[in-house]
Protein backbone atom coordinates (compact mmCIF):
# COMPACT_ATOMS: atom_id res chain seq x y z
CA UNK A 1 0.00 0.00 0.00
CA UNK A 2 1.52 3.38 -1.12
CA UNK A 3 1.11 5.10 2.54
CA UNK A 4 1.25 8.76 1.26
CA UNK A 5 0.08 10.74 4.12
CA UNK A 6 0.29 9.53 8.00
CA UNK A 7 -1.31 11.23 10.63
CA UNK A 8 0.21 10.29 14.03
CA UNK A 9 -1.71 11.24 17.23
CA UNK A 10 0.12 11.39 20.34
CA UNK A 11 3.58 12.80 18.62
CA UNK A 12 5.22 13.74 21.80
CA UNK A 13 5.22 10.03 23.56
CA UNK A 14 7.78 7.45 22.75
CA UNK A 15 6.03 5.52 19.89
CA UNK A 16 4.96 8.82 18.40
CA UNK A 17 8.25 10.63 18.19
CA UNK A 18 10.31 7.37 17.33
CA UNK A 19 7.45 6.49 14.41
CA UNK A 20 7.52 9.95 12.68
CA UNK A 21 11.27 9.78 12.43
CA UNK A 22 11.00 6.07 10.99
CA UNK A 23 8.20 7.08 8.84
CA UNK A 24 9.87 10.50 7.71
CA UNK A 25 13.22 7.93 6.29
CA UNK A 26 10.63 6.48 4.37
CA UNK A 27 10.31 7.43 0.54
CA UNK A 28 7.05 6.03 0.54
CA UNK A 29 5.81 8.99 2.88
CA UNK A 30 5.21 11.93 1.24
CA UNK A 31 4.43 13.71 4.83
CA UNK A 32 3.54 13.20 8.34
CA UNK A 33 1.18 15.40 10.57
CA UNK A 34 1.78 14.62 14.04
CA UNK A 35 -1.00 15.52 16.62
CA UNK A 36 -0.62 15.79 20.39
CA UNK A 37 -1.64 18.14 23.23
CA UNK A 38 1.98 18.31 24.04
CA UNK A 39 4.92 19.55 22.46
CA UNK A 40 7.78 16.72 21.67
CA UNK A 41 10.83 16.91 23.42
CA UNK A 42 12.90 16.51 20.33
CA UNK A 43 13.38 18.16 17.29
CA UNK A 44 11.57 16.88 14.03
CA UNK A 45 12.54 15.79 10.85
CA UNK A 46 11.79 18.46 8.00
CA UNK A 47 8.87 16.05 6.72
CA UNK A 48 7.19 15.88 10.01
CA UNK A 49 4.34 18.79 11.30
CA UNK A 50 3.54 19.55 14.52
CA UNK A 51 0.03 20.26 15.22
CA UNK A 52 -1.01 21.19 19.19
CA UNK A 53 -4.40 19.82 19.55
CA UNK A 54 -6.68 18.12 21.93
CA UNK A 55 -7.95 14.97 20.96
CA UNK A 56 -10.88 14.91 22.77
CA UNK A 57 -12.07 18.30 21.50
CA UNK A 58 -14.26 17.95 18.41
CA UNK A 59 -12.24 20.37 16.56
CA UNK A 60 -9.57 17.90 15.60
CA UNK A 61 -11.73 17.25 12.78
CA UNK A 62 -10.29 19.95 10.99
CA UNK A 63 -7.01 19.01 11.83
CA UNK A 64 -8.06 15.62 9.62
CA UNK A 65 -9.41 17.45 6.86
CA UNK A 66 -6.63 19.68 6.12
CA UNK A 67 -4.18 16.88 6.84
CA UNK A 68 -6.17 14.32 4.28
CA UNK A 69 -3.79 11.46 5.94
CA UNK A 70 -4.26 7.74 3.97
CA UNK A 71 -3.16 6.28 7.16
CA UNK A 72 -4.11 7.49 10.64
CA UNK A 73 -1.73 6.25 13.31
CA UNK A 74 -3.71 6.00 17.18
CA UNK A 75 -0.97 6.23 19.31
CA UNK A 76 -2.47 8.08 22.38
CA UNK A 77 -3.43 5.26 23.98
CA UNK A 78 -2.02 6.11 27.75
CA UNK A 79 -1.73 3.51 30.38
CA UNK A 80 0.13 5.01 33.34
CA UNK A 81 -1.04 8.50 35.13
CA UNK A 82 1.30 10.91 36.09
CA UNK A 83 3.23 13.78 34.51
CA UNK A 84 0.18 16.25 34.99
CA UNK A 85 -2.15 13.51 34.18
CA UNK A 86 -4.88 12.13 36.28
CA UNK A 87 -6.28 8.67 36.00
CA UNK A 88 -9.39 10.37 35.09
CA UNK A 89 -7.71 12.29 32.76
CA UNK A 90 -6.16 8.85 31.29
CA UNK A 91 -9.21 7.51 30.85
CA UNK A 92 -10.66 10.63 29.27
CA UNK A 93 -7.55 10.60 26.65
CA UNK A 94 -7.92 6.91 25.47
CA UNK A 95 -11.67 6.61 25.85
CA UNK A 96 -13.02 9.72 24.63
CA UNK A 97 -10.22 10.62 22.84
CA UNK A 98 -10.16 7.79 20.52
CA UNK A 99 -14.29 8.40 19.94
CA UNK A 100 -13.70 11.52 18.67
CA UNK A 101 -10.66 10.52 16.37
CA UNK A 102 -12.76 7.71 14.80
CA UNK A 103 -16.06 10.13 14.41
CA UNK A 104 -13.71 12.46 13.02
CA UNK A 105 -12.60 9.85 11.04
CA UNK A 106 -15.74 8.77 9.46
CA UNK A 107 -16.03 12.38 7.63
CA UNK A 108 -12.32 11.67 5.96
CA UNK A 109 -12.32 10.11 2.75
CA UNK A 110 -8.85 9.68 1.88
CA UNK A 111 -8.30 7.60 5.03
CA UNK A 112 -7.69 3.62 4.27
CA UNK A 113 -6.55 2.85 7.47
CA UNK A 114 -6.37 3.15 10.90
CA UNK A 115 -3.42 1.42 13.05
CA UNK A 116 -4.22 1.46 16.91
CA UNK A 117 -1.61 1.07 19.27
CA UNK A 118 -3.29 -1.05 22.36
CA UNK A 119 -1.99 -3.51 24.65
CA UNK A 120 -2.28 -7.21 25.62
CA UNK A 121 -2.93 -6.06 28.82
CA UNK A 122 -6.70 -6.43 27.93
CA UNK A 123 -6.18 -10.10 28.44
CA UNK A 124 -5.77 -9.60 31.63
CA UNK A 125 -3.79 -12.14 33.83
CA UNK A 126 -5.88 -14.71 35.17
CA UNK A 127 -4.96 -18.37 37.22
CA UNK A 128 -7.11 -20.06 34.50
CA UNK A 129 -6.09 -18.24 30.99
CA UNK A 130 -4.94 -19.36 27.98
CA UNK A 131 -1.39 -20.13 27.78
CA UNK A 132 -0.93 -17.86 25.21
CA UNK A 133 -3.60 -15.74 24.00
CA UNK A 134 -4.90 -15.49 20.47
CA UNK A 135 -5.98 -12.32 18.74
CA UNK A 136 -9.77 -13.39 18.93
CA UNK A 137 -9.85 -14.28 22.39
CA UNK A 138 -10.12 -10.66 23.26
CA UNK A 139 -13.56 -10.17 23.12
CA UNK A 140 -14.34 -13.44 25.78
CA UNK A 141 -12.59 -11.62 28.95
CA UNK A 142 -13.88 -9.74 31.36
CA UNK A 143 -12.21 -6.77 32.76
CA UNK A 144 -10.98 -6.63 35.77
CA UNK A 145 -8.91 -3.25 35.98
CA UNK A 146 -9.36 0.19 35.25
CA UNK A 147 -6.95 -0.13 32.45
CA UNK A 148 -8.77 -3.26 30.73
CA UNK A 149 -11.75 -1.70 30.62
CA UNK A 150 -10.39 1.15 28.63
CA UNK A 151 -8.72 -1.31 26.25
CA UNK A 152 -11.91 -2.98 26.03
CA UNK A 153 -13.90 0.12 25.36
CA UNK A 154 -10.71 1.99 22.86
CA UNK A 155 -10.88 -1.56 20.64
CA UNK A 156 -15.14 -1.70 20.79
CA UNK A 157 -15.13 1.67 19.19
CA UNK A 158 -12.09 0.86 16.42
CA UNK A 159 -14.28 -2.32 16.34
CA UNK A 160 -17.69 -1.01 15.36
CA UNK A 161 -15.73 1.48 13.23
CA UNK A 162 -14.47 -1.07 11.10
CA UNK A 163 -17.84 -1.92 10.56
CA UNK A 164 -18.86 1.11 9.59
CA UNK A 165 -15.96 1.47 6.54
CA UNK A 166 -15.50 -2.32 5.42
CA UNK A 167 -13.05 -0.06 2.75
CA UNK A 168 -11.16 1.17 5.44
CA UNK A 169 -8.52 -1.52 6.96
CA UNK A 170 -8.26 -1.22 10.48
CA UNK A 171 -5.46 -2.93 12.42
CA UNK A 172 -5.07 -3.00 16.54
CA UNK A 173 -1.30 -3.57 17.65
CA UNK A 174 -1.62 -5.32 21.23
CA UNK A 175 1.57 -4.67 22.76
CA UNK A 176 3.36 -6.92 25.69
CA UNK A 177 4.60 -4.63 28.18
CA UNK A 178 7.83 -2.84 26.39
CA UNK A 179 11.01 -2.55 27.80
CA UNK A 180 14.36 -0.87 26.25
CA UNK A 181 17.33 1.58 27.53
CA UNK A 182 15.60 4.42 26.73
CA UNK A 183 11.54 4.00 27.15
CA UNK A 184 10.45 5.91 30.71
CA UNK A 185 7.62 4.11 32.20
CA UNK A 186 6.74 2.00 35.56
CA UNK A 187 7.44 -1.37 33.37
CA UNK A 188 10.79 -0.32 32.75
CA UNK A 189 11.66 1.42 35.82
CA UNK A 190 10.62 -2.28 37.82
CA UNK A 191 12.40 -4.09 35.65
CA UNK A 192 15.41 -1.61 35.92
CA UNK A 193 15.51 -1.61 39.90
CA UNK A 194 18.22 -3.09 41.67
CA UNK A 195 15.54 -5.42 43.78
CA UNK A 196 12.44 -6.89 41.96
CA UNK A 197 9.62 -7.31 44.38
CA UNK A 198 8.46 -10.31 43.02
CA UNK A 199 4.81 -12.18 44.53
CA UNK A 200 5.81 -14.64 46.77
CA UNK A 201 5.21 -18.44 46.04
CA UNK A 202 4.46 -17.16 42.09
CA UNK A 203 7.10 -17.31 39.42
CA UNK A 204 4.47 -16.05 36.44
CA UNK A 205 5.37 -16.64 32.38
CA UNK A 206 6.87 -13.16 31.01
CA UNK A 207 6.85 -12.08 27.61
CA UNK A 208 8.19 -8.96 26.82
CA UNK A 209 8.28 -6.41 23.93
CA UNK A 210 11.90 -4.46 22.97
CA UNK A 211 10.89 -0.75 22.83
CA UNK A 212 12.49 -0.69 18.89
CA UNK A 213 10.48 -3.77 17.98
CA UNK A 214 8.01 -1.91 19.18
CA UNK A 215 8.60 1.07 17.14
CA UNK A 216 9.02 -1.43 13.79
CA UNK A 217 6.03 -3.25 14.41
CA UNK A 218 4.02 -0.10 14.51
CA UNK A 219 5.64 1.10 11.22
CA UNK A 220 5.20 -2.44 9.72
CA UNK A 221 1.54 -2.13 10.37
CA UNK A 222 1.40 1.50 8.59
CA UNK A 223 3.25 -0.11 5.30
CA UNK A 224 1.11 -2.94 5.15
CA UNK A 225 -2.36 -2.60 7.53
CA UNK A 226 -3.81 -5.71 7.91
CA UNK A 227 -7.52 -6.12 9.24
CA UNK A 228 -8.31 -6.77 13.43
CA UNK A 229 -5.59 -7.47 16.08
CA UNK A 230 -2.44 -8.07 15.98
CA UNK A 231 -0.38 -9.53 19.37
CA UNK A 232 2.63 -8.11 19.26
CA UNK A 233 5.56 -9.50 21.53
CA UNK A 234 8.77 -11.22 21.94
CA UNK A 235 9.42 -14.69 20.63
CA UNK A 236 9.70 -16.62 23.76
CA UNK A 237 8.09 -16.90 27.00
CA UNK A 238 10.27 -17.24 29.91
CA UNK A 239 9.34 -17.51 33.75
CA UNK A 240 9.94 -15.20 36.16
CA UNK A 241 12.68 -16.66 38.34
CA UNK A 242 14.68 -17.31 35.05
CA UNK A 243 14.79 -14.07 33.83
CA UNK A 244 15.87 -12.52 36.90
CA UNK A 245 18.75 -15.21 37.36
CA UNK A 246 20.36 -13.96 34.31
CA UNK A 247 19.55 -10.42 34.76
CA UNK A 248 21.77 -11.33 38.11
CA UNK A 249 19.10 -9.16 39.69
CA UNK A 250 18.07 -10.33 43.28
CA UNK A 251 14.17 -10.82 44.01
CA UNK A 252 12.27 -9.55 46.93
CA UNK A 253 8.89 -11.94 47.59
CA UNK A 254 6.22 -9.90 49.08
CA UNK A 255 3.26 -11.86 50.01
CA UNK A 256 0.64 -10.75 47.66
CA UNK A 257 -1.87 -9.56 50.84
CA UNK A 258 0.98 -6.90 51.36
CA UNK A 259 2.67 -6.34 47.75
CA UNK A 260 1.46 -2.96 47.05
CA UNK A 261 2.35 -1.38 50.24
CA UNK A 262 5.73 -3.14 50.24
CA UNK A 263 6.28 -2.78 46.48
CA UNK A 264 5.77 0.61 46.53
CA UNK A 265 7.87 1.20 49.59
CA UNK A 266 10.93 -0.63 47.46
CA UNK A 267 10.24 1.15 44.37
CA UNK A 268 9.73 4.53 45.48
CA UNK A 269 13.29 5.43 44.78
CA UNK A 270 13.29 4.60 41.58
CA UNK A 271 10.15 6.87 41.07
CA UNK A 272 7.86 4.11 39.70
CA UNK A 273 4.28 3.85 41.05
CA UNK A 274 2.77 0.32 40.53
CA UNK A 275 -0.71 0.05 39.18
CA UNK A 276 -3.79 -2.36 40.36
CA UNK A 277 -2.34 -4.11 36.76
CA UNK A 278 0.84 -4.79 38.81
CA UNK A 279 -0.06 -7.77 41.11
CA UNK A 280 -2.42 -10.06 38.61
CA UNK A 281 0.35 -9.82 36.34
CA UNK A 282 3.14 -10.54 38.56
CA UNK A 283 1.08 -13.68 39.68
CA UNK A 284 -0.38 -14.97 36.29
CA UNK A 285 2.09 -13.96 33.97
CA UNK A 286 0.53 -13.03 30.18
CA UNK A 287 1.92 -15.27 27.10
CA UNK A 288 0.28 -14.11 23.68
CA UNK A 289 0.43 -16.06 20.05
CA UNK A 290 2.49 -13.94 17.63
CA UNK A 291 1.95 -16.08 14.68
CA UNK A 292 0.13 -13.26 13.22
CA UNK A 293 3.04 -10.73 13.86
CA UNK A 294 5.63 -12.63 12.12
CA UNK A 295 3.81 -14.64 9.55
CA UNK A 296 1.60 -11.24 8.30
CA UNK A 297 3.60 -7.89 9.28
CA UNK A 298 7.17 -9.79 9.18
CA UNK A 299 8.11 -8.28 12.24
CA UNK A 300 10.64 -10.40 14.19
CA UNK A 301 11.01 -9.16 17.43
CA UNK A 302 13.70 -10.03 20.13
CA UNK A 303 13.48 -12.53 22.04
CA UNK A 304 12.17 -11.70 25.83
CA UNK A 305 15.77 -12.22 27.36
CA UNK A 306 17.71 -10.08 25.14
CA UNK A 307 15.07 -7.40 25.51
CA UNK A 308 15.35 -6.95 29.03
CA UNK A 309 18.88 -7.15 29.34
CA UNK B 1 12.00 -24.82 31.08
CA UNK B 2 9.45 -24.84 27.91
CA UNK B 3 7.16 -22.16 27.06
CA UNK B 4 4.43 -23.33 28.93
CA UNK B 5 6.66 -23.33 32.17
CA UNK B 6 7.55 -27.12 32.45
CA UNK B 7 11.11 -27.87 34.05
CA UNK B 8 12.38 -31.76 32.54
CA UNK B 9 14.45 -31.37 35.88
CA UNK B 10 11.75 -30.88 38.10
CA UNK B 11 10.17 -33.70 36.46
CA UNK B 12 12.91 -36.10 37.10
CA UNK B 13 14.02 -34.88 40.24
CA UNK B 14 10.03 -36.05 41.35
CA UNK B 15 10.63 -39.64 39.43
CA UNK B 16 11.96 -41.24 42.61
CA UNK B 17 9.22 -40.08 44.64
CA UNK B 18 6.65 -41.69 41.92
CA UNK B 19 9.14 -44.94 41.96
CA UNK B 20 8.61 -45.34 45.45
CA UNK B 21 4.67 -44.57 45.01
CA UNK B 22 4.96 -47.33 42.54
CA UNK B 23 6.43 -49.71 44.07
CA UNK B 24 4.57 -49.45 47.30
CA UNK B 25 1.30 -49.54 45.37
CA UNK B 26 2.10 -52.41 43.33
CA UNK B 27 1.72 -50.24 40.05
CA UNK B 28 1.19 -52.52 37.32
CA UNK B 29 0.86 -50.58 34.32
CA UNK B 30 -0.85 -51.92 30.93
CA UNK B 31 -0.69 -51.05 27.10
CA UNK B 32 1.36 -48.59 26.95
CA UNK B 33 2.69 -49.35 23.23
CA UNK B 34 -1.38 -48.58 22.36
CA UNK B 35 -0.58 -44.33 22.97
CA UNK B 36 0.45 -43.28 19.29
CA UNK B 37 4.42 -42.55 19.04
CA UNK B 38 3.72 -39.25 17.42
CA UNK B 39 1.52 -36.71 16.93
CA UNK B 40 -1.30 -35.01 19.44
CA UNK B 41 -3.15 -37.60 21.69
CA UNK B 42 -5.49 -37.03 24.19
CA UNK B 43 -5.40 -39.10 26.89
CA UNK B 44 -8.76 -39.43 29.09
CA UNK B 45 -8.43 -41.14 32.51
CA UNK B 46 -11.00 -41.68 35.54
CA UNK B 47 -9.76 -39.34 38.26
CA UNK B 48 -10.60 -39.74 42.31
CA UNK B 49 -8.52 -39.80 45.50
CA UNK B 50 -6.91 -36.54 47.67
CA UNK B 51 -4.27 -35.89 45.81
CA UNK B 52 -3.83 -36.13 41.97
CA UNK B 53 -1.18 -38.91 42.23
CA UNK B 54 -3.08 -40.30 38.72
CA UNK B 55 -2.37 -37.79 36.24
CA UNK B 56 1.31 -37.88 37.52
CA UNK B 57 1.61 -41.89 37.44
CA UNK B 58 -0.34 -41.29 33.64
CA UNK B 59 2.61 -39.11 32.73
CA UNK B 60 5.50 -41.18 33.77
CA UNK B 61 4.34 -44.31 32.42
CA UNK B 62 4.29 -42.51 28.98
CA UNK B 63 7.22 -42.59 26.57
CA UNK B 64 7.14 -38.88 25.53
CA UNK B 65 6.70 -35.70 28.01
CA UNK B 66 3.15 -34.76 28.58
CA UNK B 67 0.94 -31.75 29.20
CA UNK B 68 -1.35 -32.30 32.36
CA UNK B 69 -4.96 -30.03 32.49
CA UNK B 70 -5.25 -29.46 36.04
CA UNK B 71 -8.19 -27.46 37.81
CA UNK B 72 -7.85 -23.57 37.09
CA UNK B 73 -7.75 -23.05 41.36
CA UNK B 74 -4.63 -25.08 41.64
CA UNK B 75 -3.03 -21.80 39.51
CA UNK B 76 -3.97 -19.47 42.30
CA UNK B 77 -2.50 -20.97 45.23
CA UNK B 78 0.87 -19.97 46.03
CA UNK B 79 3.92 -22.37 45.45
CA UNK B 80 1.48 -25.11 44.25
CA UNK B 81 1.08 -22.77 40.93
CA UNK B 82 4.77 -23.29 40.54
CA UNK B 83 5.16 -26.74 41.22
CA UNK B 84 2.35 -27.78 39.16
CA UNK B 85 3.37 -25.49 36.06
CA UNK B 86 7.04 -27.31 36.68
CA UNK B 87 5.32 -30.38 36.21
CA UNK B 88 3.97 -30.08 33.53
CA UNK B 89 0.39 -29.07 34.03
CA UNK B 90 -1.47 -26.26 32.76
CA UNK B 91 -5.14 -24.60 33.66
CA UNK B 92 -7.72 -26.91 32.36
CA UNK B 93 -9.05 -24.77 29.16
CA UNK B 94 -10.08 -25.71 25.88
CA UNK B 95 -7.76 -23.21 24.34
CA UNK B 96 -4.38 -24.83 26.11
CA UNK B 97 -5.55 -28.50 25.39
CA UNK B 98 -6.51 -27.47 21.31
CA UNK B 99 -2.79 -26.15 21.75
CA UNK B 100 -1.02 -28.61 23.06
CA UNK B 101 -2.65 -31.14 20.82
CA UNK B 102 -2.42 -29.12 17.33
CA UNK B 103 1.72 -28.46 18.60
CA UNK B 104 1.44 -32.94 18.59
CA UNK B 105 1.54 -33.13 22.39
CA UNK B 106 0.43 -35.72 24.61
CA UNK B 107 -2.08 -34.26 26.74
CA UNK B 108 -3.46 -35.99 29.88
CA UNK B 109 -7.03 -35.31 31.27
CA UNK B 110 -8.36 -36.59 34.27
CA UNK B 111 -12.24 -36.65 33.81
CA UNK B 112 -13.65 -35.63 37.37
CA UNK B 113 -16.06 -39.14 39.41
CA UNK B 114 -19.34 -39.24 38.32
CA UNK B 115 -22.40 -39.23 40.78
CA UNK B 116 -22.57 -42.75 41.15
CA UNK B 117 -20.11 -43.12 43.35
CA UNK B 118 -16.17 -44.77 43.54
CA UNK B 119 -14.96 -45.44 40.12
CA UNK B 120 -18.10 -43.78 38.18
CA UNK B 121 -16.52 -41.80 35.20
CA UNK B 122 -17.48 -38.11 35.04
CA UNK B 123 -18.65 -36.60 31.92
CA UNK B 124 -16.04 -36.17 29.23
CA UNK B 125 -16.27 -32.63 27.60
CA UNK B 126 -13.08 -32.20 25.54
CA UNK B 127 -14.35 -33.90 22.21
CA UNK B 128 -14.92 -30.74 20.72
CA UNK B 129 -11.38 -30.12 21.29
CA UNK B 130 -9.84 -33.43 20.30
CA UNK B 131 -11.69 -33.07 16.90
CA UNK B 132 -10.83 -29.64 16.07
CA UNK B 133 -7.03 -30.52 16.74
CA UNK B 134 -7.49 -34.08 14.80
CA UNK B 135 -5.90 -35.32 17.38
CA UNK B 136 -6.70 -39.35 18.41
CA UNK B 137 -8.16 -40.27 22.05
CA UNK B 138 -6.59 -42.86 24.22
CA UNK B 139 -9.38 -43.81 26.95
CA UNK B 140 -7.36 -44.90 30.48
CA UNK B 141 -8.32 -46.50 33.15
CA UNK B 142 -6.66 -45.98 36.66
CA UNK B 143 -7.72 -48.73 39.23
CA UNK B 144 -6.20 -47.62 42.93
CA UNK B 145 -6.61 -43.91 44.11
CA UNK B 146 -10.07 -44.53 45.56
CA UNK B 147 -9.19 -46.71 48.00
CA UNK B 148 -5.41 -44.84 48.99
CA UNK B 149 -7.14 -42.04 50.37
CA UNK B 150 -5.91 -39.13 52.45
CA UNK B 151 -3.77 -42.02 54.18
CA UNK B 152 -1.56 -43.83 51.18
CA UNK B 153 -2.60 -47.47 51.96
CA UNK B 154 -0.34 -50.13 50.19
CA UNK B 155 -3.56 -51.05 48.10
CA UNK B 156 -2.78 -52.74 44.61
CA UNK B 157 -3.02 -49.79 41.52
CA UNK B 158 -3.46 -50.49 38.00
CA UNK B 159 -3.20 -48.10 34.92
CA UNK B 160 -4.41 -49.68 31.78
CA UNK B 161 -3.93 -47.28 28.25
CA UNK B 162 -7.21 -48.77 25.68
CA UNK B 163 -6.85 -48.34 21.58
CA UNK B 164 -7.13 -44.93 20.62
CA UNK B 165 -10.52 -44.09 19.35
CA UNK B 166 -10.75 -41.77 16.41
CA UNK B 167 -13.32 -39.26 16.96
CA UNK B 168 -13.56 -37.49 13.54
CA UNK B 169 -15.45 -40.99 12.88
CA UNK B 170 -18.31 -39.49 14.53
CA UNK B 171 -18.34 -35.92 12.39
CA UNK B 172 -20.25 -36.69 9.45
CA UNK B 173 -20.63 -33.64 8.18
CA UNK B 174 -19.58 -30.36 10.18
CA UNK B 175 -16.96 -29.40 13.21
CA UNK B 176 -19.83 -28.28 15.53
CA UNK B 177 -22.29 -31.03 15.13
CA UNK B 178 -23.56 -30.81 18.48
CA UNK B 179 -25.08 -34.65 18.56
CA UNK B 180 -22.14 -36.48 16.55
CA UNK B 181 -19.41 -35.19 19.81
CA UNK B 182 -22.14 -36.10 22.53
CA UNK B 183 -22.41 -39.78 20.95
CA UNK B 184 -18.29 -39.48 20.75
CA UNK B 185 -17.86 -38.40 24.24
CA UNK B 186 -19.91 -40.87 25.51
CA UNK B 187 -18.07 -43.79 23.55
CA UNK B 188 -15.07 -42.64 25.20
CA UNK B 189 -17.10 -42.57 28.89
CA UNK B 190 -18.05 -45.90 27.95
CA UNK B 191 -15.17 -47.51 27.26
CA UNK B 192 -12.97 -45.88 30.49
CA UNK B 193 -16.27 -47.15 32.52
CA UNK B 194 -15.67 -50.66 31.33
CA UNK B 195 -12.25 -50.62 31.51
CA UNK B 196 -12.34 -49.45 34.92
CA UNK B 197 -14.76 -52.42 35.63
CA UNK B 198 -12.67 -54.40 33.96
CA UNK B 199 -9.67 -53.60 35.83
CA UNK B 200 -11.22 -54.26 39.55
CA UNK B 201 -11.48 -57.26 38.54
CA UNK B 202 -8.19 -58.63 37.43
CA UNK B 203 -6.64 -56.39 40.31
CA UNK B 204 -8.06 -59.44 42.72
CA UNK B 205 -8.82 -57.67 45.96
CA UNK B 206 -6.94 -54.43 46.74
CA UNK B 207 -5.04 -55.29 49.10
CA UNK B 208 -4.29 -58.96 49.04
Amino acid sequence: MASRRVLITGLANFWGTRLAAQLADDPGVEHVVGLDDRAPAAALPGRVTFVEGDLRSPDIVHVLRAAAPQVVVHNAMVQFAGEGRSSRTVHDLNVVGTLQLLAACDSVPTVKAVVVRASAAIYGSAPGDPAFFTEDMASTRSSQTRFQRDLAELEGYVASFARRHPAVTCTVMRFQPVVGPTLDTPITRLFRAPVFPAVLGFDPRIQLLHEDDSVDALAAAVRTPVKGAVNVGGPDVVALSRMLRHLRRPAVPIPHAIYMTVAGALLRPTGARLTEDFPPFLRHGRAVDTRRLTEELGVHPRPTMEAVA
Amino acid sequence: MDSWGRDPAVVRALDPALAVASRWWRLHVEGVERVPAEGGVLIVANGGGAFPWAPLLIARALPRPARLLADPRVFSLPFLTVAARRLGAVPAHDANAERALAEGEVVVAVLPRGRGGPYEVGRFDLAAVAVAAGAPVVPCAVVGPEEAGVVPWPVRWRIEFGDAIDLRTYRPTQATDAAALLEGAETVRDRIQAMVHDNLVRREGALF
